[in-house]
Parts: structure tokens; C-alpha cells; sequence
């Protein structure tokens, strides 16, 4: 019989309470996804270090899932507080029926139990299919094949899927049985005739009021447009923005009954009174936890559009010069001695090159004592250079560094690009271009026009007519110094800094295996405490490759799945005020159509509120949100809206329309379906 | 005298088949242009449920209702609303006016649901606040004012849109005798001055006198009929007084 009674109840929970359920489903889904990336990879052919990367995502999603479980926890705990003021009356009934508490309890209990099973049983099928939908999603991203379109169930995303959530159910029964056991008979069967704590506010107030919240919106905007966000005043502005926006909702709704008041003809038209009335009445109440879900949208927003961004400036780095498979590194630090070949001294170590390049090249990195700063003098404005290069021409100690042209000639060759010729008194500059930007490009050619003439050892070199290079000499980010090119002879007078082996692989080589082998001759033959070793570094394309997809996926994925959630938090909260106030309403509903007023009229009445209601803290969150990613872009420079940046801004935006839209959907379909009981009754 | 309201065999069942409960059992009268009419009779005579039924509220088993001629029991559930709000007034018991309106706004509001211009509604109120004597507590919340001047806010809601028939459940029932006293003379006056049709339901003797006829309802018949005609209110009542003797007692017919 009681298990009948919570069966139904359940069945009618998850019909009256979409919300509560859409919540936990949301959140089982959600969670199961993020927790699953980690066994999805079997679906993509991945290299080591792409495994490398995912599993290092992996944790970092596990380490962000005990905070999501924690949000997510408090989040339901207060979906079922709403739930269980809802339910009071009719446990009132159970009760006065002779019920005993301890039944009360284990009804709400068995039905806690069964709307976990359901919605961990729906959540989980949902989850399977969006964490397919995802590691397609990190295949594109990784540039990765599918080794096939298989179904994976991720048991241990499942498990830990079911103890987290079984965990936040435990606690929510525990949070049930001691509410039942502190109910008293009275309050519950008086529970819908609640005291209307309602206080008259006089309008003028809101009207100041509101403009003082405009004020400190608007110096708070100011101070961070015109100091950006690394100056002292960044905390002032902050707190002049909460104040601002807490000032903002507390007296927006007086505020726009006032203006429409003054227009007559708005105010009387229609229920727009009863609407604006209906909102303003509690307001006071309401507009703390609005103005958190506020400023919780805002954060949403930086997080998802910064979260993109960041991945795609990281991907920029993609575009960098990288002509060479993989570049060897070994520095000397000014005076040291200089090793012979450097691929001899590999192959000496047991390294097999031979074995799996085609070509190489050798190139010395040489240190001279011509700063930037000096190449600009009398030549550049320096001024007006952009931010980001203007340091390297206005401070003093950026030198350039220069190579011999015919180390350079060889690693062109190595490469397979066009050589350079150069006179015994010419010099010409390198300067790759990275991320886009062509800036020392420019700046290089401007000075080559010029003829800008450098001395080193009493002789004087002038530029050579042709076209500076752009060519890489080395798998490095090189795009903030110039590099001379210089001849032989010149060369072979200054101090050898670097020293670079740039391979390129034979054709069907894998990279894995080569590496594996060099690490195993190199344990071999080299003993640690050799002070000379083989070479510093290296950087291997591919590697960097997927490394730079490796971060981008990583901030991509914490940047959704933790702006998700905060916006499911949002939405869940507002969806679930606005349900609470309109069965507190429920009579007021009832007397406009007792007066006459038609169905449809009611509805468009209860259909504003609601969409004021979620749209006012949102355009609010969005003008917030454009001031501080004008600011952090200016800063950072990373909102760069490439192609590649449309896809995931659509994304971002598609989710953002479904979670937030699918609350309005619900607290209106909730909000229509609890006036249609309320007149039955 | 134009008829405003005229109920024909009216009868209204609940229950199924088997145990049918005949809250209304075939009642008809009808109602003149500025007639103030009121309905007694013991709890369950449906006196209720016949105000339902003429308030729309509620939709008859069989039988007929017409109010300025036309049939509202044949009316589609959307022409109902609009003729509801076009022809009829409401007050209840418990005032049901909303609390987060003022009292100017709320009488304003039966307005605004019939879609009146907005430069109409501000002399329509004031002239009906003005006729009630609350012109001095327009601004102010429901919960700012006493429970004779809420019903008087809710009367002027009923009479701001000119219905044909204002109907009114226990209007009486949530005051102190004074304020009762006063809202009865506010209606005496709207029914005397603008010759408002007033139909009331009421179980009180006192403010039963206030009407120029009483229809007394019991297990869903009409049971007596009084008419004040030329007597004093105090000898009205003393009849009223008889009849409820008559009818309401239970006990007096019980054996």
C-alpha cells in the first residue's frame, strides 16, 4: 500500500516537478559525459603523447568533478526543500490519518530512492549517447582518425556516476526524514495559508535608488575600461559592480513601475499592472539570490567565451613556422667548449639517425652585441609600435642573435626551401611570423628599406636587397627577435650561443618508436654525471602539435563543463523561484479569470512574469560580460575571432540556448500546468 | 421593466449514476432591471451552486439562463469569458481583492481585462470611488485597509464596468456588524441612485432586509418568496425572520 502511494507520488513528481527531475537528469548526464572522456579514447587512434594528453585531462575532469558534485548536491538539495514546502498539506493528511512518522518518512524515503534510479537510469542513457556525440567532438579536435563507431559504456564513469549521486540522495533522504520528524501537525495543515509578509515600498526609492545602482555600474565600467584589470582599483570596481547590480534588481521593479505608471497607457494595458505589481511584490525578497544568479551568468559567460578563446589562441600556436620534424637543442653558455658535429656525437651515444632521417642540418646560434633598440634608432617610431614588440625596442639588452649563412643555406636545403645569397658586406634578418601577426615583419622590412647599416668588428655591413626571411632555422618560437643572417667569415668571429640538429624523418617513419630507441641508447651509453650531454632539448612537430591540442582540449573541456553547470544552477534556481511564486499566486491567477479575464490573456500575464524574470538577470549578465571580455581581450589580446572560433562560440551558444531555454520551457509549462489544478480545485 | 436575468428549470446534478446528489432541482424566477434580489436558504440548499451558475463559474446539468436575453448555458467557454467580464459584476466574501494592487489599481483592473482606453479608466474609477466614499483610501494596499472598506473596493470593482448584474456571495459574511451596516447602504445606494441590478446570496436576516426581494432555497427548491413592497426594513425583517423559522430550523419538519 505505501509502496503504491510513493510509486504514484513519484510517477506524479516527475510529471509536476519536471524541473526537479530535468535537474537531476542534467546533472547525471553531464557528469557521466566529463567523467567518461577517459575510456571514449578507445574509439580514436591516438600517439603516445595525445594518450598522454587525454589522460591528463581525464584527471583534471576528476578533480573538477568533486567540485560539480558538490554544486550539484546543494542544487538538489534545494530543488527538493522547494519540493517538500510543496508537499507539506499532504503529509499534514498522512499524518492526521494516523500515519506514524517513521512511515512518513520511509514513503519519502522509497520515493527519494525511486526518482534517483529514474533519473540515474535516464541520465546514464543520455550521458552514452552525448559522450559518443564528444568523442567525435575530441577526435576533430585532436585531428585524430575514429578507429570505428562503436557504442562504449564507460563502466567506471558509471560507477562513479552512480556512488556520487547515490551519495547526494543519501543525503537528501537523511535532509527528508529530519524535516518529517520536525513538522508539526498545525503548520502543516495551515501550510498553504501562509502570512503575506508583504511591505509596501514607496516608488520614489526604487526610482533613486535604481539611479544610484546606474552610477555604480557605470563608474565601476569606467574604472575597468580605463585601468584595466591589473591596476589597484580593479577591487573598488568589482565591489562598486556588486553593489551596483544588488542596487540594480532591488529597485529595478519599482523602477519600471514608476516609468510605466507615468504612461498611463502601457500601465492599463492589458495585465501589464497585475504582471509589474506581481513582480515588484517580492522582489524584496527576491533580488538577492537574482542578483547572484547574476553575477553566476556573468561568470558563465567569461568562463565559456574565455574558455574558447583561450583554446583558441592556444591553437594559434599551430601556426607557427615548423619546418623541420624534429629540432635538437644544446646550449653553451657564452665560453664553453665547442663539441664537435653534433649528429656525430648522437650517433657516438648510440642514437640511430642514419637509420630514420633522410636529411639534416646542422646550425650555430651566435650571440652579437647589436640590440634592437639599436636597429630602430633613427629608422623605427618606436612609439607606436604595437604593445606587445614595443619593450624589445624600448629597453636596452635585447640582442640580436645571428647564424652563418651557410648553416642557414643548409637547413634550407633540409627543408627543401629556397636558399639566400648574400655579398661579403651584406647582412639580412630573420623573422618568422607566428599566430597571424606580421608585425616584426614589418618593422624588419622597414629597416631594410631604409638601408640601415650594423658594424660588428669595425667592419660595416649593409642590408642586402632581397626580400628578409621567414623561414624557420629551428622548431622554436622565434617571432619576438630578429636573427642576422651574416656572412661565413663574419660569422666564424662571433661566440657560438646555440648549437641546433634539425632532422627530417624517411618517409612511414613513426616518431614513437624513434624516440623510444634514442631514450634506450642514451640510458645505455650516457652515465649522468657526464658533464657534456648529447643535446639540452628537443621539440618534435608532432609533439607540439598535440600539445597545443592537448591544452586546448583541456581548457575547452573544464570551460563547458564547468559553465555548464553553473548555468544549470542558474537556470534550475530561477526556474524554481519563479514555480514557487506562481503557486503562491496560484489565488490571484484564479480571481483575474473569475473577473473575466481570458485564458490566453492569463497565460501571456504568466508568460511575461516568467520571462522577465529570466531574462532581466541574463541581459544584465550579458552587458557585464562585454565590458569584461573587452577588457580581458584588450589585456590578452585572445579574443581572436578565427574561423576555427565559430564553431565553438555556435556550440557554446547552442548549449547555452538549450539548458536556459529548456528552464523557461519548464517554468512555464510548470507555471501553466499549476494554475490549471489551481482552478480545478 | 426590462428582465435582466431569467433562470428557467434549472437544475444542476453531481455524482454518478448511482447516487446522484440534485444540488439545484428545477429552479426558476427572474430577475427585473434594477431589482435588488436576495437568495436565502440553510447551508447545502445550493444556494451556491445556483450563483455559479449564474456567475458562469459553473455550467448547469439542464435548464436555461438568460441574461439580457441571451442563453449563457449554450455560450462557447471563451464567449463565456468575455461575457463575463462584460456583463457581470463579482463580490465575494472574503473581498478577494489582490494584495500586491492598490485599491485604485485593483478597481482599475476590471477595466484594463475588458480592454477599456487607458484615458477612460482614470474618470471611470474616480466617479465610482467618489459613489462609494473611498476616495481617500485609493492609494493604499489591500492589507493597509480595514475588511468594510476592502468590500467597498470590491464593490466599486463590480460597478466600474456597468454590468448588467452584479452578484454578490456573502458579501457580509467576513465583517463587523458596523462595517456591514455601511457596505449594505453603499449597495442600497448603487441599486437606488444607478439602478444596479444586485442579486446576493446570504444566511444573515439583517442583510437580507436590505433587498426589495428574497427568493428562500431549499434542498435545491425555491421554497418562499418574499417581496419588501411598501414595509419598513425592521417589519421586512421580522418576516424574513419568520420564514427562516420555517425553514431553517431542520428540526422543525423533521418528524
Amino acid at each position: 500500500m505505501f509502496s503504491k502511494i510513493a510509486f504514484k507520488n513519484t510517477l506524479r513528481s516527475i510529471r509536476d516537478y519536471a524541473v526537479y527531475f530535468f535537474t537531476m537528469t542534467l546533472g547525471v548526464c553531464l557528469f557521466y559525459m566529463f567523467n567518461s572522456i577517459g575510456d571514449q579514447q578507445a574509439m580514436l587512434v591516438l600517439s603516445e603523447s595525445q594518450k598522454e594528453n587525454v589522460q591528463q585531462l581525464t584527471e583534471m575532469l576528476g578533480y573538477i568533478s568533486v567540485f560539480v558534485s558538490f554544486i550539484l548536491g546543494f542544487l538538489i538539495l534545494y530543488a527538493n526543500r522547494f519540493l517538500i514546502r510543496r508537499r507539506k498539506k499532504e503529509m499534514g493528511i498522512y499524518l492526521t490519518l494516523g500515519m506514524s512518522r517513521f512511515r512518513v518518512s520511509a514513503m519519502l524515503i522509497a520515493e527519494t530512492f525511486l526518482i534517483g534510479i529514474f533519473s540515474l537510469a535516464v541520465g546514464i542513457t543520455l550521458g552514452i549517447f552525448g559522450a559518443q556525440a564528444l568523442s567525435v567532438f575530441t577526435a576533430r579536435m585532436f585531428q585524430a582518425n575514429l578507429s570505428g563507431f562503436y557504442f562504449i559504456f564507460s563502466k567506471e564513469a558509471c560507477l562513479k556516476t552512480i556512488l556520487y549521486f547515490g551519495v547526494i540522495f543519501l543525503v537528501i533522504m537523511a535532509f527528508n526524514t529530519i524535516s518529517v520528524s520536525r513538522l508539526r501537525l498545525i503548520d502543516l495543515i495551515y501550510a498553504d495559508r501562509q502570512n503575506e509578509n508583504f511591505r509596501v515600498k514607496r516608488l520614489w526609492i526604487s526610482v533613486v535608488v535604481f539611479l544610484v545602482s546606474i552610477c555604480c555600474l557605470g563608474t565601476a565600467y569606467a574604472i575597468v575600461l580605463k585601468n584595466g584589470m591589473f591596476h589597484e582599483t580593479l577591487l573598488l570596481a568589482i565591489i562598486l559592480g556588486i553593489i551596483g547590480t544588488l542596487l540594480f534588481f532591488f529597485s529595478l521593479s519599482g523602477f519600471l513601475l514608476r516609468l510605466m505608471q507615468a504612461g498611463k497607457k502601457h500601465y492599463f494595458k492589458n495585465l501589464n499592472m497585475f504582471v509589474l505589481r506581481q513582480i515588484n511584490a517580492r522582489i524584496n525578497t527576491a533580488f538577492l539570490s537574482i542578483s547572484v544568479i547574476c553575477l553566476m551568468l556573468f561568470v558563465t559567460i567569461c568562463t565559456l567565451a574565455g574558455g574558447m578563446s583561450i583554446s583558441n589562441l592556444v591553437a594559434t600556436q599551430n601556426e607557427m613556422d615548423m619546418p623541420y620534424d624534429i629540432s635538437f637543442v644544446c646550449y653553451f653558455g657564452g665560453g664553453a667548449e665547442i663539441p664537435e658535429d653534433m649528429a656525430a656525437r648522437m650517433e657516438k651515444a648510440g642514437v640511430p639517425l642514419k637509420e630514420y632521417s633522410k636529411a639534416s642540418s646542422q646550425v650555430d646560434l651566435l650571440s652579437t652585441e647589436i640590440s634592437h633598440a639599436e636597429m630602430a634608432k633613427g629608422i623605427l617610431d618606436v612609439a607606436s609600435i604595437d604593445p606587445l614588440f614595443r619593450p624589445y625596442f624600448e629597453e636596452e639588452g635585447y640582442f640580436l642573435r645571428a647564424v652563418s649563412l651557410s648553416d642557414y643555406n643548409g637547413a634550407m636545403k633540409a627543408c627543401g626551401r629556397s636558399q639566400m645569397e648574400l655579398a661579403a658586406d651584406e647582412y639580412s634578418i630573420i623573422s618568422p611570423v607566428i599566430s597571424h601577426n606580421s608585425t616584426m615583419q614589418e618593422l624588419a622590412r622597414q629597416i631594410v628599406d631604409k638601408g640601415k647599416t650594423i658594424t660588428l668588428g669595425g667592419k660595416t655591413y649593409s642590408p642586402s636587397a632581397a626580400d628578409i626571411s621567414e623561414n624557420s632555422i629551428c622548431n622554436r618560437d622565434f617571432s619576438g627577435t630578429w636573427i642576422l643572417i651574416l656572412p661565413d667569415e663574419t660569422a666564424e668571429t662571433l661566440v657560438k650561443d646555440q648549437r641546433i640538429l634539425n632532422l627530417m624523418y624517411k618517409d612511414g617513419i613513426n616518431e614513437d618508436e624513434f624516440l623510444h630507441k634514442m631514450d634506450e641508447a642514451l640510458m645505455e651509453n650516457i652515465s649522468p654525471d657526464d658533464d657534456a650531454s648529447v643535446f639540452d632539448m628537443y621539440t618534435s612537430r608532432q609533439q607540439m602539435i598535440d600539445n597545443t591540442v592537448g591544452v586546448r582540449v583541456m581548457v575547452l573541456y573544464l570551460a563547458l563543463y564547468i559553465g555548464i553547470v553553473f548555468l544549470i544552477v542558474s537556470a534550475a534556481v530561477l526556474a524554481l523561484q519563479q514555480l514557487s511564486d506562481v503557486s503562491d499566486s496560484v489565488g490571484r491567477y484564479a480571481l483575474l479569470r473569475k473577473l473575466g479575464a481570458e485564458e490566453t490573456m492569463v497565460n501571456r500575464a504568466l508568460i511575461s512574469q516568467t520571462a522577465i524574470y529570466f531574462f532581466i538577470p541574463l541581459l544584465l549578465a550579458v552587458v557585464h560580460s562585454v565590458v569584461g571580455l573587452t577588457v580581458v581581450n584588450r589585456e590578452f589580446g585572445i579574443l581572436y575571432m578565427g574561423a576555427q572560433m565559430l564553431d565553438g562560440a555556435l556550440f557554446a551558444g547552442l548549449v547555452f540556448l538549450l539548458v536556459y531555454g529548456g528552464y523557461f520551457i519548464l517554468a512555464c509549462l510548470g507555471g501553466r500546468a499549476m494554475l490549471r489544478r489551481g482552478r480545478r480545485s | 421593466m426590462e428582465t435582466i436575468l431569467a433562470v428557467q428549470d434549472l437544475e444542476k446534478y453531481y455524482g454518478g449514476k448511482n447516487n446522484v446528489t440534485k444540488a439545484v432541482d428545477g429552479i426558476s424566477f427572474s430577475v427585473a432591471e434594477g431589482q435588488f434580489v436576495g437568495i436565502m436558504g440553510p447551508s447545502g440548499s445550493g444556494k451556491t451552486t445556483l450563483l455559479n451558475c449564474i456567475s458562469t463559474i459553473d455550467r448547469a446539468t439542464t435548464g436555461h439562463i438568460y441574461i439580457r436575453g441571451i442563453d449563457i448555458t449554450e455560450l462557447s467557454t471563451k464567449k463565456l469569458s468575455r461575457f463575463r467580464r462584460n456583463e457581470l459584476g463579482f463580490i465575494f466574501q472574503d473581498f478577494n481583492l489582490l494584495d500586491t494592487l492598490t485599491a485604485y489599481e485593483n478597481i482599475a483592473l476590471a477595466l484594463t481585462i475588458l480592454k477599456t482606453p487607458a484615458r477612460e479608466i482614470d474618470p471611470r474609477v474616480r466617479a465610482v470611488a467618489e459613489r462609494l466614499e473611498i476616495q481617500d483610501i485609493l492609494q493604499k494596499f489591500p492589507s493597509q485597509l480595514s475588511g468594510g472598506q476592502k468590500q467597498r473596493v470590491a464593490a466599486a470593482r463590480a460597478i466600474v464596468t456597468h454590468p448588467a448584474l452584479i452578484l454578490a456571495d456573502e458579501p457580509t459574511g467576513a465583517l463587523d456588524s458596523k462595517s456591514a451596516r455601511l457596505l449594505l447602504e453603499s449597495l442600497e445606494t448603487l441599486n437606488r441612485d444607478l439602478s444596479a441590478t444586485i442579486l446576493m446570496v446570504t444566511h444573515d436576516a439583517f442583510t437580507a432586509s436590505y433587498c426589495s426581494r428574497i427568493l428562500f432555497i431549499k434542498d435545491g427548491r425555491i421554497f418562499n418568496e418574499l417581496q419588501r413592497g411598501m414595509d419598513s426594513r425592521k417589519r421586512f425583517f421580522d418576516r424574513i425572520i419568520e420564514v427562516v423559522a420555517l425553514l431553517g430550523g431542520d428540526s422543525t419538519n423533521v418528524f
